[in-house]
C-alpha cells in the first residue's frame, strides 16, 4: 500500500502542473488574441469522452460480458466517418451564433425558445448530475484501495478526501474555466489541461496494459490461449447469460454513436472550444486512433485479473489492482492519476457547461420574469461560480448518499440513453428546415418522459427507492406499462426497449408538431441559416450602398443599456466598444442601416457568448436598438437579397415568383403610370399652348379690330380727300401729281395690312366650292400687276381634277405667294445689280400622290435655315416695311382647307412654296394630302 | 491519385465508409457470446478497427489536399 498523503501530495501536484500548464496556455491566448491550440491538442481533448467509467468500468464489463465493452468506442469510431459533414457544420453554427451550450443550441435553432432551452437544460442536467457522482466514486474508492488496506480502518486523509477534492475541483475549474464571462465561451487553458490530463490517462492505461499483457504474461498470444483453457465456467456462464447480446452490442453501438456529439461536455469540447475547423480533420483519425490504443489492453487486463484468480466482482479496480499486487507503487500511482484525470476532466467539464446552461436557460430568464431579482443579472460571473458549485456538489452529495445504488453503477448507458434524446432535435434541426420549436418541444418532451420512465425510474426500483411492483406489476397494477417491458415488448431488454420506445415517441413527436405547427419568420430564418450553414451565403457587410443616416452615439447608449442589464459598466462600455470595432464602424458619425445590422449581429454574438442566445435575442428585440424606418430599411436590404439565399427549390421557387411577380407588378403599372404622367403632361402643354395662342390671338383679334376700325376712318377721309384734291386741282404740276398718288398707294397699303391682320386674327368662316384650279388661278395672275423685266413663268397641269376651295380665300394664298415671291426677286436684282441676273417666277399647278399642288416658286434671294424655319410664325418678317403676317395667313388659310403648305428654300438660290389641297374624289374627300410623299420634307 | 484524393474527400464517400463501418462492427458479432467466437472476434474488431483509422487518415489527408488546391485556385483566380 501507498502512503495517503504522498499519493495526495502526488495529485495535489499533479493538479498544480496542470494548472500552471492552463494559466500559460490562457495568458499566450491572450497576448497572441486567438486560442494557441492546435490540431493534435484538440484532438486529445476529445477524450474526455473517457471517463473514469471507461478507464476502470471497461476492464470490468469486459470480464461480465466479454467484448461488450467495445461498442462504446466503435460506435464513435464509425460515426466521426461523417464529422467533416456534421460536426463541421454545427462548429460553423456555433461560430456564427456563438452557442455556448448544447441548450443553447437547441434553443437557438427553435426561434431562441427559452422553453426548449430550459428543457434541454433539465434533460442536461438530470442526465450529468449522477455522473459527476460516478466520476466522485472512482476516485475516492481507487484513492482508498492504493492508500489503505483491505479492511483496515480508512486514514484521516481518505476520510476527508471528499471534500478536499470537490474542494480544489471547484477552484480549478472556476480559475480556469469560468474566471470570466468569456462571450467566446472557449477556454483554451482548460482545453489544454484536458489534453494533458487525455494523454496521461492514455500514457498510464496502455503502461498497465503492457506491464500486465507482457510483464505478468507473455503477451496476447499467452493470454488468448489461457483464456480459451482456464477461464472459470461461471464467467462463460455470465456471458452466455444475456440473451439478448446482439440487441445489446447494437444498442450500445447507437448510444455511443449519438453520445460523442451529443453529450454536453462532447458538445462543449468538440463543438464549442473548437475555434478551427480544419483541427476535425486531425481529429478524424487521431481520436479513433486514441481510442484504439486506450482499449487495445482492456481485455488483457481483464482476462489477466481473472486468470490471475481475482474475483469478477473486483474487475472494475483490476486496471489500478494489479500492478499494485504486483508491488509496482509508482504504476500504480501513474494509473491512479489516469484515473483521477479521466474523473475530473469529465467533472470539471460538465460542470462548466452545465452551469452554463443553468444560468443562462434557468436563471436568466427567471430574472427576466421576477422583477426584484433584477439584481442579478449585473452578478452573472458570480451566479455561474454558484451554479458551478452546486453542481460539484450535487454530483458529490449524490455520491455520499447512493454511492453504492444499482443507479449509479449504471449511470453509464443511462447519460447515453439520455443525451440521445438531443439528437433528433439537432440532426433534424440541421438538415431539416421544417423542423420547429413546437416539435423540438414535444419531442423532446415525449423523448425525456420515455427515459426516465423506462430507464432512470427502473433504476430507482432496483436501487430500493421505489417499490419493485411498479417493474413487475406496472402502474396501478397495468401490466401493458411496465416500465421495462412498455407496450409488452420483452425480447429487446430494458435499455434497447428503452432506447427504442424514446427514439419512437422523440422522432415521433419532433415530426409530428413539425408538420402541424407553423415556423415563425424568425424561425424559418433560422432554419436556413442552419440547414445551410456550410452553403456561403449572401455577404451582407458588402451592401454598402446605403445611405448613412443613423447617428451611431444614440445607438451605442442603447447597446450600453442592454449590456449594462449584465455587466458592470465598464466592462458595459469595453463590449460596446468592442462590438463598434468589430462590425468596422468605429470613428463614425453616422451609419447605414446595414452597418448597424453587423453591430446588431456582433451584439446579439456578445451577449449570445455570456448569457445564451434564448436570452440574448430577447433583450435585444426588447431595446429597440431599430426603429421603426430602421427596421424597414433592413427588411428591404433582406428582400435584396433574399435571391442569395439558399433555401429548398420549392420554397426558393416560391420566393423568386412572389419577387418576380411584385417586381414585375411594380414596373408595369410604373411604366404605365410613366406613360400616363407623359401622355397627359404632353396634352397639358399642347392645351397650354393652344390657350396661349388663341389668347394672344384673341388678344391681338381685338386689338386688331380696335385698331383696324380707328384707322380706317381716317384712311377713308385721307382716301377720299386725296381723290377730291386730284379732281379738283386745276392744272397740277407733275411733283403735285405724284405726291397725290404716293398718297393713294400708302393708303392702299395700310389697308392691305389692315385686311391681313383681320383676315389673320378674325378670320371668317370659309365657304368650299367645288371647281376647277386652272382658270381661277389664271384669273388671278392676270390681275395682278407684275413688274417689267421679272418673268412670270406659268406651268399648269393638264386634267387636274377639282376641289372645293374658298376662292376669296384661296386668291389671297397666291397674292401673298406670289408678292413674297416678287419682293424676293426684286431683293436679289438690287443685291446683284449689274450681273446677269434675270429675276423669274414660277406659278405651276400638278398632282402629286393624289393632291393638288399649288406651287409658287422664285430664283430670288432665297432665306437661311433659320429664317425659313420661323417663315410661318406670325409677325416674324424680314421685310422693313413687312407685316410678317403674310406666311402666317397662307398657312392658316390653306390648313382651313384641309390642305398643308411646304416651304423649301436655299439662299441666293430661291425660294419654292408648295400648296397641297385634297382632291373632292367623291365630294368629301379630305385625306392627308402630304401622305406618302418621301421626297418632300417641311422646313 | 488525384482521383482517389477526390474520392475520399466527397461527403458521399464518407456516407458510404460510415454504412460500411456500420457493417462491419455489427453482423459477425451476432455469434460472438461464445468462447472460441470472442478469441477471433477480438482480433477481427481490432483488425478491423485498424482498417477504419486507415480510411479515415487517408480521408484526412485527401480533405487537407483538398482544400489546399482549393485555396490555391482561389488565390490564382
Amino acid at each position: 500500500m501507498l502512503d495517503a498523503v504522498s499519493v495526495l501530495a502526488v495529485l495535489v501536484l499533479y493538479m498544480g502542473l496542470l494548472f500552471l500548464t492552463a494559466l500559460r496556455v490562457e495568458r499566450r491566448s491572450s497576448e497572441e488574441g486567438r486560442p494557441f491550440n492546435s490540431a493534435l491538442i484538440y484532438s486529445l481533448s476529445l477524450g474526455v469522452y473517457c471517463t473514469a467509467w471507461t478507464y476502470y468500468g471497461s476492464v470490468g464489463k469486459a470480464v461480465t460480458s466479454g467484448l461488450l465493452f467495445l461498442p462504446i468506442y466503435l460506435g464513435p469510431t464509425i460515426a466521426i466517418m461523417l464529422w467533416w459533414t456534421i460536426l463541421r457544420k454545427l462548429v460553423r453554427i456555433k461560430t456564427i451564433h456563438h452557442i455556448t451550450s448544447i441548450a443553447d443550441f437547441i434553443s437557438a435553432r427553435y426561434d431562441k425558445s427559452l422553453a426548449v432551452g430550459a428543457l434541454a437544460t433539465f434533460i442536461a442536467l438530470i442526465g450529468t448530475m449522477p455522473y459527476i457522482a460516478l466520476q466522485f466514486k472512482a476516485v475516492f474508492s481507487t484513492f482508498a484501495l492504493i492508500t489503505s488496506e483491505p479492511g483496515a480502518e480508512p486514514s484521516w486523509i481518505s476520510s476527508h478526501l471528499g471534500s478536499v477534492t470537490v474542494s480544489l475541483m471547484i477552484v480549478f475549474t472556476i480559475v480556469l474555466g469560468v474566471r470570466r464571462v468569456d462571450p467566446t465561451e472557449r477556454h483554451p487553458g482548460l482545453v489544454m489541461a484536458i489534453a494533458v490530463e487525455c494523454l496521461v490517462k492514455l500514457v498510464a492505461f496502455l503502461a498497465a496494459g503492457i506491464f500486465v499483457t507482457y510483464f505478468m504474461f507473455d503477451g496476447f498470444g499467452d493470454i488468448l490461449a489461457r483464456v480459451r483453457m482456464e477461464l472459470p465456467q461461471h464467467i462463460l456462464e455470465m456471458w452466455k447469460a444475456d440473451q439478448v447480446w446482439s440487441v445489446t452490442w447494437m444498442t450500445y453501438l447507437v448510444l455511443a454513436m449519438s453520445a460523442i456529439m451529443f453529450l454536453p461536455r462532447q458538445f462543449h469540447v468538440s463543438v464549442v472550444e473548437n475555434f478551427d475547423e480544419k483541427h476535425i480533420r486531425t481529429a478524424m483519425w487521431v481520436f479513433p486512433l486514441y481510442m484504439l490504443l486506450i482499449n487495445v489492453f482492456v481485455f488483457p487486463i481483464a482476462m489477466g485479473g481473472i486468470l490471475k484468480g481475482h474475483s469478477h466482482l473486483e474487475a472494475d479496480t483490476f486496471v489500478l489492482s494489479l500492478p499494485l499486487q504486483a508491488g509496482q507503487n509508482w504504476l500504480s500511482v501513474l494509473v491512479f492519476l489516469g484515473g483521477a484525470s479521466a474523473a475530473t476532466g469529465m467533472i470539471m467539464i460538465s460542470s462548466i457547461t452545465v452551469s452554463t446552461m443553468i444560468t443562462n436557460h434557468f436563471l436568466l430568464p427567471l430574472v427576466g420574469w421576477i422583477p426584484w431579482l433584477a439584481f442579478l443579472r449585473r452578478r452573472l460571473l458570480h451566479c455561474r461560480w454558484a451554479a458551478l458549485a452546486i453542481v460539484i456538489l450535487s454530483g458529490y452529495w449524490f455520491e455520499q448518499a447512493v454511492g453504492e445504488s444499482y443507479m449509479l453503477v449504471n449511470i453509464g448507458m443511462i447519460s447515453f440513453a439520455a443525451a440521445f434524446q438531443f439528437a433528433p432535435a439537432i440532426l433534424h434541426g440541421i438538415f431539416w428546415r421544417r423542423g420547429n420549436k413546437m416539435g423540438a418541444l414535444l419531442g423532446l418532451g415525449a423523448g425525456f418522459t420515455v427515459w426516465f420512465y423506462t430507464l432512470l425510474l427502473p433504476a430507482f426500483v432496483r436501487s430500493g427507492w421505489v417499490s419493485y411492483a411498479l417493474l413487475d406489476q406496472g402502474p396501478f397494477g397495468i401490466a401493458i406499462l411496465r416500465p421495462e417491458r412498455l407496450f409488452g415488448i420483452t425480447e429487446l431488454g430494458p435499455l434497447a426497449q428503452a432506447v427504442f420506445w424514446s427514439t419512437v415517441f422523440n422522432v415521433g413527436f419532433y415530426v409530428f408538431g413539425s408538420l402541424v405547427f407553423k415556423q415563425s419568420p424568425t424561425e424559418r430564418s433560422l432554419a436556413e441559416d442552419f440547414v445551410g450553414a456550410l452553403t456561403a451565403g449572401p455577404d451582407l457587410t458588402k451592401s454598402t450602398h446605403r445611405e448613412s443616416y443613423i447617428d451611431l452615439a444614440s445607438k451605442a447608449k442603447t447597446i450600453l443599456k442592454v449590456f449594462g442589464q449584465f455587466f458592470s459598466e465598464e466592462e458595459a462600455k469595453a463590449m460596446t466598444t468592442k462590438c463598434i470595432r468589430e462590425a468596422g464602424v468605429e470613428g463614425k458619425d453616422r451609419i447605414s442601416i446595414t452597418e448597424l445590422a453587423r453591430i446588431h449581429n456582433e451584439v446579439e454574438r456578445f451577449l449570445s457568448g455570456s448569457v445564451g442566445a434564448a436570452t440574448a435575442h430577447r433583450w435585444l428585440t426588447q431595446s429597440g436598438l431599430f426603429s421603426d424606418r430602421e427596421a424597414r430599411d433592413l427588411s428591404e436590404v433582406y428582400s435584396e437579397i433574399l435571391a442569395g439565399l439558399k433555401v429548398t427549390p420549392e420554397d426558393l421557387q416560391r420566393r423568386i415568383d412572389y419577387y418576380q411577380e411584385r417586381e414585375a407588378l411594380l414596373g408595369q403599372h410604373a411604366a404605365e403610370l410613366e406613360e400616363k404622367v407623359r401622355e397627359r403632361t404632353r396634352d397639358l402643354e399642347a392645351a397650354q399652348e393652344e390657350l396661349i395662342k388663341r389668347e394672344r390671338l384673341s388678344v391681338l383679334g381685338q386689338l386688331t379690330g380696335v385698331v383696324s376700325h380707328e384707322l380706317r376712318n381716317p384712311l377713308g377721309v385721307i382716301s377720299f380727300s386725296n381723290y377730291y384734291l386730284k379732281r379738283n386741282i386745276k392744272d397740277p404740276d407733275e411733283k403735285i401729281v405724284k405726291h397725290l398718288d404716293r398718297i393713294a398707294e400708302q393708303v392702299g397699303h395700310c389697308d392691305l395690312i389692315i385686311d391681313e391682320l383681320l383676315e389673320y386674327t378674325r378670320g371668317t368662316q370659309s365657304s368650299l366650292v367645288r371647281g376647277e384650279i386652272n382658270p381661277w388661278i389664271e384669273q388671278v395672275l392676270d390681275q395682278m400687276a407684275i413688274p417689267e423685266g421679272i418673268r412670270v413663268h406659268r406651268s399648269l397641269g393638264r386634267s387636274l381634277p377639282p376641289v372645293r376651295f374658298d376662292g376669296e380665300k384661296l386668291r389671297r394664298v397666291v397674292i401673298n405667294l406670289v408678292e413674297n415671291a416678287l419682293q424676293a426677286v426684286r431683293s436679289r436684282v438690287e443685291a446683284e445689280k449689274g450681273s446677269d441676273y434675270r429675276p423669274v417666277l414660277r406659278v405651276a399647278t400638278s398632282l402629286v400622290d393624289g393632291a393638288l399642288c399649288i406651287e409658287v416658286s422664285d430664283n430670288g434671294m432665297g432665306m437661311d435655315l433659320d429664317t425659313a424655319s420661323r417663315a410661318f410664325e406670325p409677325l416674324f418678317t424680314t421685310k422693313p416695311r413687312g407685316t410678317g403676317l403674310g406666311l402666317a395667313v397662307v398657312k392658316k388659310v390653306v390648313e382651313e382647307h384641309g390642305g398643308r403648305v411646304l416651304l423649301s428654300s436655299q439662299l441666293r438660290q430661291g425660294t419654292s412654296v408648295s400648296v397641297f389641297l385634297s382632291i373632292d374624289q367623291e365630294g368629301n374627300d379630305q385625306s392627308d394630302p402630304l401622305h406618302g410623299d418621301p421626297t418632300r420634307e417641311p422646313v | 491519385m488525384k482521383r482517389l484524393r477526390d474520392l475520399l474527400a466527397q461527403r458521399e464517400f464518407h456516407a458510404l465508409a460510415f454504412c460500411f463501418g456500420l457493417l462491419l462492427f455489427s453482423w459477425p458479432l451476432v455469434s460472438a457470446s461464445d468462447l472460441d467466437s470472442v478469441t477471433s472476434a477480438f482480433i477481427y474488431l481490432f483488425g478491423c478497427w485498424t482498417l477504419v483509422i486507415v480510411v479515415q487518415f487517408l480521408i484526412s489527408l485527401s480533405l487537407n489536399a483538398t482544400q489546399s488546391s482549393e485555396m490555391r485556385d482561389h488565390t490564382e483566380s
